[in-house]
């Protein structure tokens, strides 16, 4: 079933057509979730929030837009909030931690799969100076691969600020990198 | 390695490696709890709601309280306008009770006319008091008891003729406006 009618059948309520819907789009959703957060806990809990606020709003949903676009939106609201509680919280300096990121990129062995809490590591130790914006901007753009046309859409930010964004995330991760790696 | 190398190595096998999610199924099912949840809780709420305000479904129900409320606001309207021409009444009638006073002009003397235009005057001033008819009759009374007690005085002791011219020239002068006291 394509995504158009599994849509129209969740605004009908339709508990089965949602459970599809669930399935077919969990991984992306865990994907962005644990690119912004770097903690699996915390991207289960964004991803189960952000998907009873689709089954709660989807009613809302203008099935002409693109659904991706509207669960990122979702996703990266759930992040900013989940973000923003845990500023409060002491974060481990880079400094206190053995990164081991170089072996992690080395050419000898390029098949070598990177799982989740080695993906998370490297997202935090170049992400640890940016504010949450230029966090967002920069995995939506760098590593999702969206145009700024589509992060200006889910972010509702201006396209001059997405680039400022993104060139000040770049200069701080290229510090990072040659600091740390 | 420089560091634009490093950098784009490291995007690269970010890119290359999503975030995988562990166990799929059971998020689903967490998921789908807890919509279920939600569901019976706005079922329960529903049902709550019906059994409180149910009566109110039926048509016939709505259309008499409909019909009640205008009634009481009709009635509300209606006491409202029926006391305020009431409270008008009132004032007018004082007021032409003073005027029909003013208008006979009954041969009372000086000091009651002057009396009655006091009246009259203060009536149309912001500043001004309002007087009952029965006050004012009150006042009216004690004037022409003290006029009576005043000829009889008169009458039985006499007064100089002096005497009486100046208080006839003090009685005329209180009728012109400019004057506000009596030069005895």
């Amino acid at each position: 079933m394509d995504t158009g009618k599994l849509i129209r059948s969740c605004i009908n309520r339709d508990e089965a057509a949602f459970r599809t819907l669930i399935d077919s789009y969990s991984d992306f959703a865990f994907s962005v979730a644990f690119r912004i957060m770097n903690d699996e806990e915390e991207s289960n809990d964004i991803v189960q929030e952000a998907f009873i606020t689709v089954w709660n709003k989807i009613g809302s949903f203008d099935t002409e837009k693109k659904f991706s676009n509207w669960l990122y939106r979702i996703i990266v609201n759930k992040c900013y909030d989940a973000l923003r509680k845990r500023k409060r919280m002491q974060l481990v300096h880079p400094d206190a931690n053995n990164w081991n990121i170089p072996e992690l990129i080395s050419e000898s062995n390029p098949e070598r799969k990177i799982d989740n809490k080695e993906i998370g590591k490297m997202i935090r130790l170049l992400t640890f100076k940016l504010s949450t914006k230029q966090k967002i901007v920069f995995i939506m753009s760098e590593l999702e691969g969206l145009s700024h046309e589509d992060i200006a859409e889910i972010t509702g930010m201006a396209k001059t600020i997405i680039k400022s964004n993104l060139n000040h995330a770049r200069r701080k991760i290229g510090e990072m990198i040659k600091k740390y790696i | 390695m420089n560091n634009q190398e490093k950098y784009s190595k490291i995007l690269e096998a970010l890119k290359s490696n999503k975030p995988v999610l562990s166990d799929k199924e059971k998020l689903t099912d967490e998921i789908m709890r807890r919509i279920h949840g939600i569901e019976d809780k706005a079922t329960l709420q529903k049902k709550l709601g019906s059994y409180l305000f149910g009566w109110a479904d039926h048509s016939w129900i709505r259309g008499a309280m409909a019909a009640a409320a205008v009634l009481f606001i009709g009635i509300f309207i209606t006491q409202q306008v029926i006391i305020t021409n009431r409270i008008n009444n009132l004032e007018k009638q004082l007021i032409r009770t003073v005027n029909t006073l003013n208008n006979h002009e009954p041969d009372l003397g000086i000091m009651h006319k002057v009396l009655l235009n006091m009246v009259a005057r203060d009536r149309i001033k912001e500043d001004s008091i309002t007087i009952s008819t029965s006050d004012l009759e009150e006042l009216l009374n004690s004037y022409l008891e003290l006029q009576d007690n005043y000829e009889i005085l008169k009458q039985t002791y006499g007064l100089e003729p002096y005497i009486q011219d100046m208080i006839r020239r003090s009685l005329e002068d209180n009728t012109n406006p400019d004057k506000s006291k009596l030069k005895l």
